[in-house]
């Protein structure tokens, strides 16, 4: 009967503790990240959103040059191929292609940058340019795609302003570098 | 009345983690399901001007889209001659921003529009998590 007791009060006790422990942010201080330097997480007002919604800095940031990059890439036929579910029509029930890649690409870079306020639910980077593991990748990626990438990528980073000198982008350009043995693959 | 007290436990266990599900399976589609347009909503279109163009052609087209009703953003590759614009569907479609384009600038364009073998065929980014399944799984309810 006491054991039974113990059990049942201990077992969710240990339970609700280890959730606290995970949860608990960490208050020592953290080197400032790249996410930091790209502005981090000051939050300001969302202009793409309803009024009040606010966003962080460094998410707004990468979201702009993200979403340049995207024009840029669907503008360019050595890489629009990929990307042409960003067309699909808006109907009812079917948000479009864009904001979720948006979103998606967004995630990916807050989270390679370092922001601790979102994830990344996609695919790794092997897995998601393999076409065996992905369907949707309609070929293995080349250095040439990959160049073409960081081309679009360094002209929706110039559309924000922030032009290749800027060191935050060269940290950047070193981080979508660093991904370009899990990317290529033939 | 230890074996008794164990099933009470173990029953009132059981029945409370049904509910947590329950009401983890209603908090994850409330959350994710799919919605309408709404306000902000933004799509994404294409057209492909059959003719070739330059700058000052790029900056015609661009400035006409802008003074388009629901035109968010505009640009023009003069080098492929494509133009990519996105737009908010609760003011607009692509199609009526397409036709009009047509009739009133002198470019012959087409819109394009994606095929479904091209529409499975794209975006490595998809995301397609153990997460993202299990959300798909109450969208689709």
């Amino acid at each position: 009967m006491k054991k039974t007791m113990f059990f049942a009060i201990a077992i969710p006790a240990i339970i609700i503790a280890l959730i606290s422990i995970s949860c608990k942010k960490t208050t020592a201080t953290m080197k400032p990240t790249l996410y930091d330097s790209l502005g981090g997480t000051a939050l300001v007002a969302d202009p793409m959103g309803p009024s009040g919604t606010m966003i962080e800095k460094g998410r707004l940031l990468i979201r702009n040059i993200i979403d340049s990059t995207i024009f840029v890439i669907a503008g360019d036929t050595a890489l629009n191929g990929h990307f042409t579910v960003l067309l699909s029509e808006v109907s009812m029930n079917n948000l479009t292609g864009f904001m979720a890649l948006s979103k998606n690409l967004t995630d990916f870079v807050a989270v390679g940058t370092g922001a601790r306020d979102y994830t990344y639910g996609g695919k790794s980077m092997v897995a998601a340019h393999d076409p065996a593991q992905n369907p949707r990748m309609n070929g293995k990626a080349d250095n040439g795609d990959f160049n073409a990438f960081e081309t679009d990528l360094l002209a929706g980073a110039a559309k924000n302003g922030v032009t290749t000198s800027n060191p935050a982008l060269v940290s950047v350009g070193k981080l979508v570098e660093s991904l370009r043995s899990q990317v290529v693959q033939q | 009345m230890t074996k008794k007290f164990l099933q009470k436990i173990l029953i009132r266990t059981a029945l409370s983690l049904a509910v947590l599900t329950i009401v983890l399976g209603i908090h994850i589609y409330l959350v994710t399901r799919p919605s309408s347009p709404n306000a902000y909503t933004r799509a994404m279109a294409r057209m492909d001007i059959r003719t070739p163009i330059n700058t000052t052609d790029a900056a015609v087209i661009s400035k006409w889209l802008y003074q388009q009703k629901g035109v968010d953003h505009v640009l023009v590759n003069p080098k492929t001659a494509i133009v990519i614009f996105t737009y908010y569907p609760m003011q607009t479609t692509a199609t009526v921003i397409s036709s009009q384009f047509i009739s009133s600038l002198p470019y012959p364009a087409v819109r394009f529009i994606p095929t479904a073998a091209q529409m499975s065929s794209g975006c490595p980014v998809a995301p397609r998590s153990p997460f993202f399944k299990i959300c798909q799984y109450f969208k689709n309810l």
